[in-house]
């Protein structure tokens, strides 16, 4: 009886904590006491040396407010192919300039070559050095026909790099009938094209090496493509 | 004074090096080498009485104007390989082979003054 009495009581320490706690979470809930708070927790961060936040390279100044300059994330893309083209079209709009070759002498002179100083007619083409027609007479109509195919030629070794015959290539200097089907057939994969063969002066040896030659010279002329391992 | 002097000075070197440059005739292109890759030599099948050099085709110099397809089908009758025609004088005066284009117009017509264009060593 008496125990409970004892609690009662106002200076009983558990009655004391209660009121106390009361009291607590009452002033702590006004308004005033919240932006007290607040502040308190702005000054502690405020408080904290300023060397563990980001600080300027050493030797740099300190740009203070100045406006920040952000650069971009990523560096450019720059595609070579783009870049490439736009290097044959500078090339192109230099040569338009120039007055039509007073000889053939001049005109050899002109011609790309080569790192074996022979005719590089590919570039030719490119950079409109020449222009060939596909008629004789320029009111016939153009019998020439042209195709973007890429033919990746299958192997049955191991090579390191592919060959990828390129149609569109070659379809600027010749017609389907020129190979099909006396050198190729129309169907990928008839032909058992050999470097023997083509020495022999078969399927690519018909032109290659004879009149025309495949840029950079060497096997990587056609040998470009790296083959995917396995 | 002497800044004034100085542009004068140069003003003069450059204008003489101008008129220098101005005065040297352009250099005529070097004659392109005796054998280019892709020429044809027609051997003479048929040898007549004198010698003659046998023709050489310049293989560069038509690929400047023409596609491969113009020569090579089958109505001008040039195959791929060397041979493959039997190109005699007769067929290029009927108009045949060479003669399709080497008429006057579009190229050099074929007469006794322009044997050696052909015909050459």
């Amino acid at each position: 009886m008496s125990g409970t009495n004892n609690i009662l009581k106002l200076h009983h320490p558990i009655v004391l904590f209660w009121l106390l706690c009361t009291a607590l979470l009452v002033g702590c809930s006004t308004p005033p006491m919240l932006v007290r708070m607040a502040q308190g927790v702005r000054d502690a961060v405020a408080s904290i040396p300023p060397a563990l936040f980001d600080m300027p390279a050493p030797g740099t100044t300190n740009p203070g407010d100045a406006p920040v300059v952000r650069h971009p994330r990523r560096v450019p893309f720059v595609d070579p192919a783009v870049e490439e083209y736009k290097r044959a079209l500078a090339i192109a709009a230099e040569k338009a300039k120039l007055p039509p070759p007073a000889n053939w002498a001049e005109m050899y002179q002109r011609l790309p070559k080569d790192d074996d100083d022979n005719i590089d007619w590919m570039a030719a083409l490119t950079d409109k050095t020449v222009t060939p027609s596909g008629v004789i007479d320029a009111k016939d109509k153009d019998p020439g026909k042209t195709s973007d195919d890429d033919i990746e030629l299958s192997t049955s070794g191991k090579p390191k790099r592919m060959v990828v015959f390129s149609h569109a290539a070659h379809t600027q200097w010749l017609t389907c009938t020129n190979c099909h089907n006396a050198i190729f057939k129309r169907e990928a994969g008839n032909a058992t094209i050999t470097m023997e063969a083509i020495d022999d002066g078969q399927f690519c040896g018909v032109c290659h090496d004879k009149v025309a030659l495949a840029q950079p010279s060497g096997c990587k002329g056609c040998h470009k493509v790296k083959a995917q391992k396995s | 004074m002497t800044r004034h002097l100085r542009a004068l000075v140069l003003a003069c070197l450059s204008l003489s090096t101008l008129l220098v440059c101005a005065a040297e005739p352009a250099k005529p292109a070097p004659p392109p080498p005796a054998t280019v890759l892709g020429d044809v030599r027609f051997e003479r099948k048929t040898k007549g009485d004198e010698e003659f050099a046998p023709a050489v085709f310049p293989h560069w110099v038509h690929r400047v104007k023409y596609k491969c397809y113009v020569c090579h089908n089958k109505e001008m009758g040039f195959g791929f390989k060397r041979g493959s025609a039997s190109i005699t004088m007769e067929s290029i005066d009927a108009g045949k082979h060479c003669g399709a284009c080497h008429k006057g117009e579009p190229a050099f017509g074929i007469n006794f003054e322009t044997c050696n264009r052909c015909h050459r060593k």
